[in-house]
């Protein structure tokens, strides 16, 4: 008996049970689906991230306040404190930087230092906005491009001039280019010298929305919040990204010699930040794939049902065929690619189902899920080898029907 | 060449006090080219006996030789590619897939046997061609009538050439021309030299027989060799009770139940009716009308 004949075979008694087999094929179908839905959602958000993260660079070292991540001996993180530097007792000052800066391999850096404050224009206020003071290296350091208008130079770090962020230009001015408007500041006036491009997407390590902030000059973000001045963060580029392990270790024990022995700061590599959030999200999406592997045995368990079912039914026309000469595994091996086709064709399903909620998860959202053909081809893997070893009990209870008792039967 | 031969088999079905006997000890010897009808009352074992020649049962004693082989200890698989390659089988109700078409069904041991498609569909088409339904190729077996599905049945039984056709009440379900068409073509197909061994009702149909198997009770009572065209010497079943009874006293003994029966029902009958009419014309006159439309 042919491989095609058996083909043949299995469609034909699919196709004349179609709701029968419809029922069965969904949970095959929903499991499919939710695997490969949420892995690409995932997948997705990871890309997106980490497209942030390589915009900021793969030599740019990034210094913040207090133990963002607990690292083991290994090195490997197995915490993360995602309240970041807010909520901390330790500070980065301005003789941090000064290390920074001194330090050997570093060729150049910036510093995020936060004013508290709301800004004001005309009567309205954006309670969402966080001002910051940085230097003009900031776009560089970035890699963001100012859409509008330019970055404050290096002979404008006294002046007051601002450049903000996409949300900060739609909610706070109403308009698409506010540039040489002016807003107020803890009763200062500054004037917007440029809109940046609309930042990727807020990455759960930045910790602040870059889109929601107002960029003024350090020195004047430090006069204005009264002389203080705590950074939010230090951003340090290499002159080499070979060395770049090298610097950040060097950096590391200049900064805990300053700090008094104390390591109340932390270095995060471009990878780390990266590592950061893709270990949040590999567990999210291990958990939820989990969940939808349970529907897949659900599915695989309603083939078995409705393949016992159908050998039941079809307990006659076994018979028949072992009358004419099928062998045993003649039957069996009829009744397994049986299985297989309905888990197949659920899967092909399934496939094309989270093809459509990923799209419409594109258009609808500013997510943007990633199908690979990796997981795809796992997820009809998977659920082939349900269909599978769940055909195969109904399929040895067909194969092993006795001829006689089977012919008897008045079923066909 | 005896092509079956059967010494002491027995079957039987059952444990303990339970135990029925369906066949005891049964000796037959089958020749290359006969024509052998089984008849004989229900539950005599013909069955049983084809079904234990068909290889679909095992004897539960007894040796069973088919061409000159002991089958006993063949495993299942063995006695599937011996059923597939050495028997063909016509049952009573026609035994097509009903999914697959006519020529599909016919192709099937073949199908079996690991032959390619294209050399199937040629044979099969030819075996159709035998059997004068070859116009009928691709229709599904449920657009024939009972008569030409039963030779669909017979061209699928013939086409792996097979040392004995086994068909177990072929024209059962058949009115008289379909039968005698089928029993025309089973004919046909002895005189080209093949083995049919056949169970039958119909003392008739024994005319196209070359051999006469009389069964009672899971043994074979009576064996009659008779030349072809000729009805069994025994036309009737043997009156295996003679002695004890004769004809005519089982007649009178019918017709006096039957008188009897007639007379309970005309007592009954008319009191059956008024039981039966009052309460429902009160009780059900608004319902029924639902009932007439629901059905």
């Amino acid at each position: 008996m042919m491989i095609t004949d058996n083909l043949q075979m299995a469609l034909n008694s699919i196709r004349s049970s179609r709701l029968r087999s419809f029922l069965t094929l969904l949970g095959v179908i929903i499991g499919v689906t939710s695997v490969i839905t949420s892995v690409s959602l995932a997948e997705g958000v990871k890309r997106q991230i980490s497209e942030e993260t390589n915009k900021l660079g793969n030599d740019v070292l990034t210094i913040r306040p207090g133990k963002a991540l607990n690292k083991d001996q290994q090195g490997f993180i197995v915490g993360i404190n995602t309240l970041g530097g807010a909520s901390t007792t330790a500070i980065l000052t301005e003789s941090d930087l000064k290390i920074v800066r001194e330090t050997p391999g570093i060729e150049a850096s910036t510093a995020l230092n936060l004013a508290t404050g709301l800004p004001s224009y005309q009567d309205r206020k954006f309670n969402d906005s966080v001002t910051i003071g940085t230097t003009p290296e900031l776009p560089s350091m970035l890699r963001q491009e100012v859409e509008f208008g330019r970055f404050f130079n290096d002979s404008e770090t006294e002046k007051k001039v601002a450049v903000i962020g996409r949300n900060v230009a739609e909610k706070l001015f109403d308009e698409n280019v506010p540039i040489s408007k002016s807003f107020t500041f803890r009763g200062h006036e500054f004037i917007v010298y440029g809109v940046f491009e609309r930042f990727q997407s807020a990455s759960l390590s930045q910790g602040i929305n870059f889109n929601n902030a107002i960029f003024i000059p350090y020195e004047i973000a430090k006069s204005v919040s009264g002389g203080t001045s705590q950074l939010y963060e230090v951003l340090a580029r290499v002159d080499d990204v070979e060395k770049l392990d090298e610097v950040s270790k060097d950096l590391s024990s200049r900064l805990v010699e300053a700090h008094a022995g104390q390591e109340d700061f932390s270095i995060l590599k471009p990878d780390d930040t990266r590592a950061v959030t893709n270990n949040i999200i590999d567990l999210i999406t291990a958990m939820i794939a989990g969940i939808a592997a349970i529907s897949m045995l659900v599915g695989g368990i309603g083939i078995m049902n409705v393949m016992l079912v159908s050998v039941t039914e079809r307990t006659r026309e076994i018979g028949l065929r072992k009358a004419v000469g099928a062998t045993d595994r003649q039957i069996l091996s009829q009744f397994m690619i049986e299985a297989a086709v309905l888990s197949i064709w659920g899967a092909t399903i399934g496939v094309i189902f989270s093809g459509l909620i990923s799209l419409g998860i594109r258009i609808l959202t500013n997510l943007q899920p990633v199908i690979s053909w990796q997981i795809i081809l796992f997820a009809c893997t998977i659920s082939v080898l349900v269909g599978i070893i769940f055909g195969l009990a109904p399929a040895i209870k067909a194969a092993r029907k006795d001829p006689i008792d089977a012919l008897r039967s008045s079923l066909l | 060449m005896s092509v079956i031969k059967l010494h002491d088999v027995s079957k039987l079905y059952g444990f303990g006090d339970a135990t029925t006997v369906a066949l005891e000890d049964v000796e037959l010897e089958i020749q290359k080219g006969e024509f052998v009808a089984v008849m004989g009352p229900s539950g005599s074992g013909k069955s049983t006996l084809l079904n234990i020649i068909g290889l679909l049962d095992h004897p539960s004693a007894g040796l069973y030789q088919l061409e000159g082989r002991s089958v006993e200890k063949l495993r299942s698989n063995a006695r599937a590619k011996a059923r597939r390659d050495k028997i063909g089988f016509v049952f009573q109700s026609f035994s097509l897939l009903p999914r697959l078409k006519v020529i599909d069904n016919v192709a099937l041991p073949l199908a079996y046997k690991g032959r390619l498609l294209g050399r199937r569909m040629k044979h099969a088409h030819n075996m159709l061609e035998r059997v004068g339904l070859a116009d009928r190729a691709y229709y599904l077996p449920s657009q024939l009538s009972g008569g030409q599905l039963q030779r669909v049945a017979i061209a699928r039984a013939l086409i792996n050439e097979p040392s004995i056709i086994i068909a177990d009440e072929p024209t059962g379900n058949l009115d008289s021309a379909s039968s005698r068409l089928v029993m025309e073509l089973l004919s046909e197909i002895h005189k080209l030299g093949n083995t049919v061994l056949m169970v039958t009702h119909n003392p008739e149909i024994t005319r196209y027989a070359s051999r006469v198997l009389y069964m009672y009770d899971g043994s074979i009572e009576y064996d009659v060799q008779k030349s072809v065209g000729q009805l069994a010497k025994t036309p009737r079943e043997p009156n295996l009770f003679a002695g004890e009874n004769t004809d005519e006293d089982t007649l009178q003994s019918v017709s006096a139940t039957m008188k009897l029966s007639d007379e309970k029902e005309g007592l009954l009958q008319p009191k059956k009716k008024k039981i039966r009419r009052k309460p429902r014309k009160k009780k059900f006159v608004g319902t029924t009308k639902g009932r007439s439309k629901s059905s």
